[in-house]
């Protein structure tokens, strides 16, 4: 595993979490209860619903098993859906560091901080999948995002279908307790030194009901000249306006001539697929 | 932008060998970002296409009604719903095939091959066979491996796990692939 991939899943967001006033007793007139908490890019939301819940569980209404299938979390109104990994939630949904004011992004005194709410309700949000079996719910989500990606660089799911039952529970418990290297030791066992081809999501920013998945093969059979840019050229949504589209990766710019598996194998998401968030410049 | 949905009851319990629409059926819960609905004339299609290219530039100036709005004409049913988190994606004419192969005791649905609007998600494919099967639930598998994500693109799918021409959705009332 390469130093960049530490680095990537070390990433970390400084998060203010706002919590809906009908989730705790409090006053109309009482000043909103904020969890200031730093989360991890490559994890889940939902695998810190319970955790943040337990931090406030004095002021809850009701007993947080009771709320934990009606919580989501938003920003701005919008929904920010727990089956994509929380660092590509801050990428949809956030400018770039080098689009805010110099004096935030460059003072050496300054956070950044990422606002959001938790918001409990009935009526779940329209890209809210229901959480009707907790964690165990997650981790099939998790793996079948896997299976997936399995298929996508192999051609086949055997490489994580045969997976034995003890090394799949280590993988889904490197996520929950962030080891990398188990994580990684696992991963390895999926993704082969050549790939079939590469699984890739693509999101826009401000969109987060848009997911694209391009089809990411390699140019003229050979991974060494297939850049970002050929991926970009092949996506039927950004022909035409390529030329103002940035495109982010785990919270950075990256350049569009990079070797779209070197950047795979750099930024993979803990979810097995390379999430690409396209940005106006 | 906004989504249409256009429903066509009298065709939804037919059996032919051709193979069906699943645009054709009613869509509820989770909706689609950007259906495009093809259903009863040419014409019809060309005055829908108008429809959303004039929604999608008020949007783009700011002048989108952001209420629901609904437009019917003769032969269809055209609910418009909310704008705002509708996505940036092409119109996309094409249709993909989606092969349907029941897995243990549920049946199977006739006729087995559908054709659906490559700009629909998979949600829309969910909610079909949910209620052509008249069951609360349903699992679904794409070659008989993996659940994609309900807002995962069915052109998308086609594209990366065709077989042949056709994507294959395995389906059954209980987990069959953990």
């Amino acid at each position: 595993m390469s130093d960049i991939h530490h680095l990537v899943w070390n990433g970390g967001l400084n998060t203010q979490i706002e919590i809906d006033k009908s989730l705790v007793f409090m006053d109309d007139e009482s000043k909103p209860l904020f969890i200031n908490v730093r989360l991890p890019r490559e994890s889940y939301f939902v695998l810190y619903a319970s955790s943040l819940l337990h931090k406030i569980k004095l002021k809850l209404r009701k007993d947080i098993d009771e709320v934990l299938p009606y919580i989501w979390f938003e920003q701005d109104g919008s929904n920010l859906p727990w089956n994509i990994p929380i660092g590509t939630l801050h990428d949809v949904m956030n400018p770039r560091i080098s689009e805010l004011p110099i004096e935030a992004a460059a003072s050496s005194t300054s956070i950044l901080v990422w606002k959001i709410r938790m918001v409990y309700g009935q009526e779940l949000p329209q890209n809210h999948i229901p959480l009707t079996n907790g964690l165990e719910q997650v981790q099939k989500y998790w793996m079948h995002q896997w299976k997936q990606a399995c298929f996508v660089l192999n051609g086949t799911s055997k490489q994580i279908m045969s997976m034995k039952m003890d090394d799949s529970k280590a993988f889904w418990q490197s996520v929950i307790s962030r080891n990398v290297d188990i994580f990684s030791s696992m991963s390895d066992k999926i993704v082969p030194s050549i790939p079939r081809n590469i699984p890739v999501m693509v999101h826009r920013q401000n969109y987060m009901d848009f997911i694209s998945q391009p089809l990411v093969i390699p140019q003229k059979e050979s991974w060494k000249t297939t850049t970002l840019q050929t991926v970009l050229d092949s996506s039927e949504y950004t022909t035409t306006e390529q030329n103002t589209l940035a495109v982010v990766c785990q919270g950075i710019d990256v350049p569009c001539s990079i070797l779209i598996e070197e950047l795979y194998r750099d930024f993979v998401s803990l979810d097995g697929f390379l999430h690409l968030i396209l940005q106006q410049q | 932008m906004s989504r249409i949905i256009t429903s066509e009851s009298d065709t939804d319990n037919e059996l032919s060998s051709q193979p069906s629409d699943l645009s054709t059926s009613q869509l509820l819960g989770q909706e689609p970002p950007e259906p495009l609905v093809v259903a009863g004339s040419d014409r019809s299609i060309t005055m829908e296409r108008k429809l959303e290219l004039y929604s999608r530039r008020l949007s783009q100036i700011g002048l989108a009604d952001k209420d629901d709005s609904s437009v019917s004409s003769a032969s269809e049913q055209v609910v418009k719903t909310p704008t705002e988190q509708a996505a940036p994606r092409p119109i996309v004419a094409e249709k993909v095939r989606i092969k349907f192969i029941p897995i243990g005791s549920i049946p199977a649905i006739k006729p087995s091959v559908c054709k659906i609007s490559a700009a629909q998600s998979f949600a829309a494919v969910i909610t079909f066979l949910r209620g052509r099967l008249a069951v609360s639930h349903v699992f679904c598998y794409i070659n008989n491996s993996f659940a994609p994500s309900p807002q995962q693109n069915v052109g998308d799918l086609w594209r990366q796990f065709k077989v042949g021409e056709d994507l294959i959705v395995s389906y059954c009332g209980t987990v069959a692939f953990g």
